[in-house]
C-alpha cells in the first residue's frame, strides 16, 4: 500500500514514490517525494487531465511529470 | 481548486498573479499576455512579415499558436520554418511534429534541410570541426533564419525564448564575463536594412511551465523528446533550477528580474549590434570581413563553396500553403 508510480518526462523513466499507509496524496506531496517544485514541473493523469498541486492522486492513477526546462 | 473567474477546475495556479485558471482563462491569460509583451516592448512596428522560427519543442509550438491567434488583431502576415538540423530519429518526428502543427495552424511554411542544402548534419560539422554540437546548431540556426528572411522580404524572425531561457542566459553571462553579448538578450534586436530582419522574443515574460501547460492544454503536436545531445550537466540549466525554488518562495521574482534588466541594462546595450556588416563570401550579416559560417567550413573543406551553394538552396526555397 501507499505505491504511486509516476511517468517523468523527458527522461521517460519511471520512478516509484513510497508512502506507506495513504492510497492517496495531494500532488505537491509527491513532487516533494520526488525532489521537484511546482514551478519545475507540470504534472497530468490519464493522459489529459492536468493537475495543480493541490489535486489529489491515488494509488493506480496513470500520472506523468513533465518536466519545464528545456535547452542546455 | 476552481479557477478564480468562472468557479470551473483549475488547470494552474498563478501565485505570481493571484491567480487559479481553468483551461479556457488560462488561455486568454497567456495570450493577452503575449500581446502585451509585443506591445510593450514594440516588437511589431517594423513590418507585418513574421517569419516564426519553430523546433517542434513546446516552447516554439506554444508561441506559434498563440501568434496565430493574435494575427488578425496584429495584422501579421505569419509564415513557419522547421530547420531539419539531421539528428536521426530526433529530427525526423520533431519534423512531423512541426508540419502537423503548420497545418493546424494555416500557415505557410518551408522546411530546411541541412544535408540536402550544406552537406553536413550539425553531428558531422561537429566531428569535422571538432567544435561542440551545441555551438554549430546556434551558428547553423542564426544563419539559415537570416538567409530566408532576406530572400522572402521577411521583416521580423519571432524565436520561442522564453522568460526562464533569457534570464538563464543573462545571469550566465554576467557569470562567465561575457557582457558583449547581453544585447543579445533585450526582447527586441531591431533590423538593419537590406541585411538582417528585426528579431523578437514574444514569449519573453511567460514561463517555460506556462508553455508547457499551453501546450498540453491545446493537445498540440509537440516533441516533448530531449536532445539526443544536450548535456547532462549545464550551467544554463542549473540557473533554471535555481531560480525556479527562487520564484516558489517569492512569487514574481524571475519576471522582476527581466523587466530590471531590460529597463537599466537596454539603454547602455543600444547599438551593440552596430559593428554588424556583409560578409565579404557569402553577403549575409557578419560582425567581422568573413562571417562564423563561412569561417567554419572554410577551414573544413578548404574553400567556401557549400556555403554558396546552400545559400542558393535556400534561395530556391518557397513558403508552401500546409
Amino acid at each position: 500500500m501507499g505505491i504511486f508510480k509516476v511517468k517523468i518526462i523527458p527522461k521517460n523513466i519511471v520512478r516509484e514514490v513510497n508512502i506507506p499507509g495513504r492510497s492517496e496524496i495531494k500532488v505537491y506531496e509527491l513532487l516533494e517525494a520526488l525532489n521537484f517544485v511546482v514551478e519545475e514541473v507540470v504534472v497530468t493523469r490519464g493522459g489529459s487531465e492536468i493537475l495543480t498541486e493541490y489535486d489529489t492522486v491515488r494509488e493506480g492513477d496513470d500520472i506523468v511529470v513533465f518536466l519545464a526546462p528545456s535547452g542546455g | 481548486m476552481y479557477c478564480k473567474l468562472c468557479r470551473c477546475k483549475a488547470i494552474i495556479r498563478l501565485p505570481y498573479a493571484k491567480l487559479s485558471l481553468c483551461r479556457k482563462h488560462f488561455n486568454e491569460f497567456i495570450e493577452r499576455k503575449v500581446l502585451k509583451s509585443i506591445n510593450r516592448y514594440h516588437m511589431v512596428n517594423s513590418g507585418r512579415r513574421v517569419l516564426v522560427a519553430v523546433s517542434g519543442g513546446k516552447d516554439s509550438s506554444t508561441l506559434l499558436h498563440i501568434l496565430s491567434s493574435l494575427r488578425s488583431t496584429l495584422k501579421l502576415e505569419l509564415y513557419g520554418v522547421y530547420i531539419d538540423l539531421g539528428l536521426g530519429e530526433y529530427s525526423k518526428y520533431s519534423r512531423e511534429c512541426v508540419e502537423k502543427l503548420f497545418k493546424t495552424v494555416n500557415v505557410e511554411y518551408t522546411i530546411i534541410e541541412l544535408e540536402k542544402g550544406l552537406g553536413y548534419s550539425v553531428p558531422k560539422l561537429s566531428s569535422l570541426s571538432k567544435r561542440p554540437k551545441c555551438s554549430i546548431c546556434g551558428l547553423i540556426k542564426r544563419y539559415t533564419l537570416n538567409a530566408i528572411a532576406l530572400h522572402n522580404r521577411i521583416d521580423i524572425v519571432a524565436t520561442g525564448h522564453t522568460l526562464d531561457d533569457v534570464i538563464a542566459y543573462i545571469v550566465k553571462e554576467f557569470i562567465t564575463g561575457n557582457y558583449s553579448q547581453l544585447y543579445k538578450l533585450k526582447p527586441k534586436l531591431d533590423a538593419i536594412p537590406g541585411l538582417m530582419p528585426s528579431r523578437i522574443k514574444p514569449l519573453i515574460e511567460v514561463s517555460e511551465r506556462e508553455c508547457l501547460t499551453y501546450a498540453i492544454s491545446n493537445k498540440l503536436p509537440v516533441h516533448y523528446g530531449e536532445c539526443p545531445y544536450s548535456p547532462e550537466v549545464s550551467l544554463e540549466m542549473e540557473i533554471k533550477q535555481f531560480f525556479n525554488r527562487l520564484e516558489v518562495k517569492h512569487p514574481g521574482i524571475k519576471i522582476q528580474f527581466l523587466r530590471k534588466f531590460v529597463k537599466e541594462y537596454s539603454k547602455s546595450l543600444e547599438g551593440s549590434e552596430g559593428n554588424i556588416r556583409k560578409c565579404s563570401v557569402c553577403g549575409l550579416p557578419s560582425s567581422s570581413d568573413i562571417c562564423a559560417l563561412c569561417k567554419l567550413v572554410g577551414r573544413v573543406d578548404g574553400s567556401y563553396s557549400r556555403v554558396l551553394d546552400f545559400h542558393k538552396y535556400i534561395e530556391g526555397l518557397e513558403f508552401k500553403h500546409p
